[in-house]
């Protein structure tokens, strides 16, 4: 097998991730907190790039994020994003829910609902370092 | 809040009248080729595919001139389907499901051109103060895309679009995950999403 179809993360024991025929690829907790994601492209929404673009007292901005892992069948999270240029030019928080094809399963491998599966990827997510990813993206793209 | 007229039409091609099938092929080329940029190798002002035959089913929202204002297209997963054909990798790695219960959504959009030009993307943010989308077009299309797929026999959709429709679809209401992850294809990122009819 090759290396790039495991998820290897901080020592935790590699897996493989496993396709539902109805699209979900179900994880426990310990198999999310593994996870490594890989940024695959960011965006501002439309009207966003307008304002930045065009220099505005800009106060907010929105725009979205995707990430996937290396694995196959690949793990798909993206979410929407806000800066507060009022509190911070670095202070990217999550808008909303994130959208994704992991549903997540509890110690007795039952599927949570898709609410509690979002929240608790949301959860995860903040505790990543995606914020410094977007905030270097748009600088190199808009600046 | 103004009232919005609208009017909903359901069918396949051959109960439309030629009228709205050719003023949808218009439409359909003005949001998805002239707003959304997609390379579609179309004839000018026309957006048609193999997927538009005889049996496919479409939603057409018009308002009160007549203009299209939103569409969608059904198809069956039991016949040659988008992703099926050309995007069989949005599934990924799972065998294009060939299923009575499952029907495929594309084509799917809510702009109307007529009074203010919005970008398609632009209602993914037309939001109200408890999350939903204010569109009363996006709501109405979806709702009958999920009673014609419903009276259909199907039981989940299989949404293939813009990234920014999975947005639009969960904020009108509806139970929606990621088939996988977005692809680039000719510049435009598209994915493929689940989306559960409700009951």
């Amino acid at each position: 097998m090759r290396n790039n179809n495991l998820i290897l993360n901080k020592g935790h024991q590699p897996f493989t991730p496993i396709l539902s025929t109805d699209g979900y690829i179900r994880l426990t907790l310990a198999q999310l907190t593994c996870l490594q994601l890989h940024h695959l492209h960011s965006n501002l929404y439309t009207e966003h790039i307008l304002n930045v673009c065009s220099a505005t007292s800009l106060t907010e901005i929105k725009g979205y994020t995707e990430w996937v892992s290396q694995s196959q069948p690949s793990i798909s999270v993206g979410w929407d994003w806000l800066v507060d240029y009022r509190i911070g030019a670095t202070d990217y928080s999550m808008d909303g829910q994130p959208f994704s094809n992991i549903l997540l399963r509890n110690n007795q491998q039952h599927d949570l609902s898709e609410e509690e599966s979002l929240t608790i990827i949301g959860l995860w997510l903040n505790t990543l370092n995606w914020q410094e990813e977007i905030f270097n993206y748009i600088q190199s793209k808009y600046s | 809040m103004m009232g919005y007229y609208m009017n909903i039409i359901v069918g396949s091609a051959t109960k439309l009248t030629k009228e709205v099938i050719v003023s949808l092929a218009n439409y359909r080329y003005k949001v998805f080729v002239e707003q959304l940029g997609w390379n579609l190798g179309t004839p000018e002002g026309i957006e048609l595919d193999q997927f538009d035959r005889p049996d496919t089913l479409y939603v057409v929202a018009r308002n009160q001139q007549k203009d299209i204002i939103g569409c969608a297209r059904l198809l069956p997963t039991t016949r040659p389907y988008l992703l099926e054909e050309v995007f069989p990798e949005l599934l990924n790695g799972l065998p294009p499901p060939k299923s009575n219960e499952i029907w495929e959504l594309s084509r799917f959009a809510a702009v109307d051109f007529s009074p203010v030009k919005t970008h398609p993307l632009r209602l993914i943010n037309s939001s109200t103060s408890n999350g939903k989308i204010s569109s009363t077009v996006t709501l109405n299309i979806l709702s009958t895309v999920m009673q014609t797929a419903k009276e259909q026999g199907a039981k989940r959709l299989l949404l293939v679009s813009y990234t920014g429709a999975e947005r639009i679809v969960r904020r009108a209401g509806y139970h929606i995950h990621r088939a996988g992850a977005p692809k680039l294809d000719d510049g435009k990122w598209i994915i493929a999403c689940w989306v559960e009819i409700p009951d």
